[in-house]
């Protein structure tokens, strides 16, 4: 279970998307969440599949990786997909089951959906995938810097969400830690019936529970005993260069939001 | 029970780009009533070979044997319950794994999901907790308000009331007082004559390892570097040197004797026989 779990892993690789900056990165997956939206036939949703595979082959994260990485949204999207097949009257009906009927637009709309939760997951792993996550907050927080005039707490937001992607694996081995102490005390998570298995995740949950409050003060004392104040007049050791590649990428997705918007119908 | 291995090897992460090799080709036979120490330096696959060998991990290719289970890579989870009642494993700070509101509670959780009823689990609790050395009074406190030193012995009384052939133990005193220390390795030394349970006993410290174990295996970078006795492992100073271990103090101590008088001494392995040694110098010294 929790091997398939690849949001907010990082791959070391060498590669195009990897050496880019984290802004322009970024920047990029933030548009095309957006822009997903404006795909509405088959031309523009190919134009998307093309992006999306071209990105992640680029990128070199082996693909087999990805789809595993997919495997646990799969159920939301077949939900959606079966969803969409009952509940859209759109088009000639293409099967009558007589309690409910199929239509055209239904399967098409379904289909569509499911390719737009793929494009969107995938995306964005693969930002995750390929950017450290000291990288990503480091990005963040330059491009909110705005915001600090507005009196939101910039710094400190960067600060909560590098700590959060930064403690997601010790996390997991935790558990999975605490999970092989309990397995060996007889607890079942894998089968059983539904009740059991809630409840054999009590014995999983407190002990968590216990060593995250304790690990998220020992690292508050240790932040205080070195004199942590905040990014008042910080330094970075590492600076953010933004390079030809990385206008090249908002360029490029400059053109994706132009071809969709011509393609669309 | 005897526990044995066949040429097993474990892969980490099989089929992602972060692959571990953790194990290879390990084969090893613990025999019924035996206490075994492994020691190896961290990463050497210590704490993989014993996770093999009640169940938790299932060998990437090759073969465990318990009893009469066999723990091959296409194991069913349901046939290696039985593995895991009667092979106990105490892991690194174990105290991490107590989450019930009663003392009493939790140490009959392990016995209550191996199908005991709840009086004799709680019988069980009752007597397992004075093994450890906690009075009753404990049996209706939180796990929670009790020291670190308490709250281990709390876990380990979860394991042992499961009753198991096999306890193994992955460093049980890391972290302890020195006299904490010495209790605990007592407790087990105690249980295994009483129960005549087997004991594998995963440790850093070459004095409990010369102290305890008939048998020592060393690990280094995922295979079994050497085996046997404690004299036999314990004479080859160089080799384990090689891997960054050393001897007991008590060998280096009369070693150290050794050279600096020029003289030849039998040898010891505990503090205890380092005594006998110098006092037999003493008499030789004094009764012309």
């Amino acid at each position: 279970m929790m091997q398939n779990v690849i949001i907010g892993q990082y791959i070391p690789a060498d590669s195009l998307i990897h050496r880019m900056d984290p802004r322009s990165k970024l920047i990029a997956v933030f548009i095309f969440v957006l822009i997903v939206f404006l795909a509405n036939n088959w031309l523009s949703y190919s134009l998307l599949g093309i992006f999306t595979i071209g990105t992640a082959a680029i990128s070199k994260v082996p693909f087999s990786y990805l789809l595993k990485g997919l495997k646990p949204i799969f159920w939301i999207v077949l939900f959606t997909v079966i969803l969409h097949l009952f509940m859209t009257k759109e088009g000639p009906v293409l099967l009558d089951l007589g309690w409910a009927k199929i239509h055209e637009g239904g399967l098409v709309k379904g289909v569509f959906i499911a390719f737009r939760l793929f494009f969107l997951i995938l995306l964005t792993s693969l930002l995750t995938l390929t950017t450290t996550p000291i990288d990503i907050t480091d990005g963040l927080e330059n491009l909110l810097a705005p915001l600090k005039r507005l009196k939101f707490p910039v710094h400190e937001f960067a600060l909560m969400m590098s700590i959060s992607l930064r403690f997601i694996p010790t996390l997991m081995q935790e558990t999975e830690k605490i999970m092989k102490a309990q397995s060996a005390r007889g607890a079942e998570f894998s089968s059983g019936p539904i009740q059991q298995r809630i409840k054999a995740f009590v014995p999983l949950l407190i002990p968590l529970f216990i060593s995250a409050f304790k690990r998220a003060e020992d690292l508050a004392l240790a932040m205080e005993a070195r004199g942590y104040r905040g990014g008042e007049g910080r330094t970075k050791l590492r600076l953010l260069q933004w390079k030809m590649r990385d206008s090249f990428c908002l360029f490029s997705m400059g053109v994706l939001i132009v071809a969709l918007v011509i393609f669309r119908s | 029970m005897e526990l044995s291995t066949e040429q097993v090897s474990h892969l980490y992460n099989k089929g992602t780009p972060m692959e571990r090799r953790a194990l290879y080709d390990v084969s090893i036979k613990i025999p019924s009533g035996s206490f075994y120490a492994i020691i190896g330096h961290t990463g050497s696959g210590k704490s993989t070979l014993i996770q093999h060998l009640n169940g938790l991990l299932k060998p990437t290719s090759g073969s465990v044997y318990a009893g009469e289970t066999t723990i091959r890579s296409d194991e069913k989870a349901k046939r290696l319950r039985d593995v895991r009642k009667r092979v106990g494993m105490v892991f690194q700070y174990p105290e991490h794994q107590l989450f019930e509101e009663t003392i009493e509670k939790d140490i009959c959780f392990g016995p209550r999901n191996f199908g005991a009823s709840e009086q004799k689990a709680k019988r069980k609790a009752k007597e397992t907790l004075q093994l450890v050395g906690l009075n009753e009074e404990f049996l209706q406190r939180s796990p929670f308000e009790l020291s670190g030193g308490q709250m281990r012995r709390v876990a380990i009384a979860g394991v042992l009331a499961m009753e198991p052939d096999v306890l193994i133990l992955d460093e049980p005193t890391a972290g302890l007082d020195p006299s904490g220390q010495k209790e605990m390795m007592e407790l087990f030394a105690t249980l295994r004559e009483q129960k005549k349970i087997t004991i594998i006993l995963v440790t850093h410290s070459m004095e409990d390892a010369a102290r305890y174990a008939e048998q020592i295996v060393v690990m280094a970078r995922g295979s079994i570097y050497m085996q046997g006795k404690p004299a036999e492992i314990f004479q080859q100073k160089e080799k384990l040197h090689e891997i960054g271990l050393d001897v007991p103090e008590a060998i280096q101590f009369i070693k150290a004797l050794e050279k600096q008088f020029n003289i030849k001494l039998p040898k010891a392995f505990t503090v205890e026989e380092v005594v006998e040694v110098v006092r037999s110098i003493l008499k030789v010294g004094t009764t012309p």
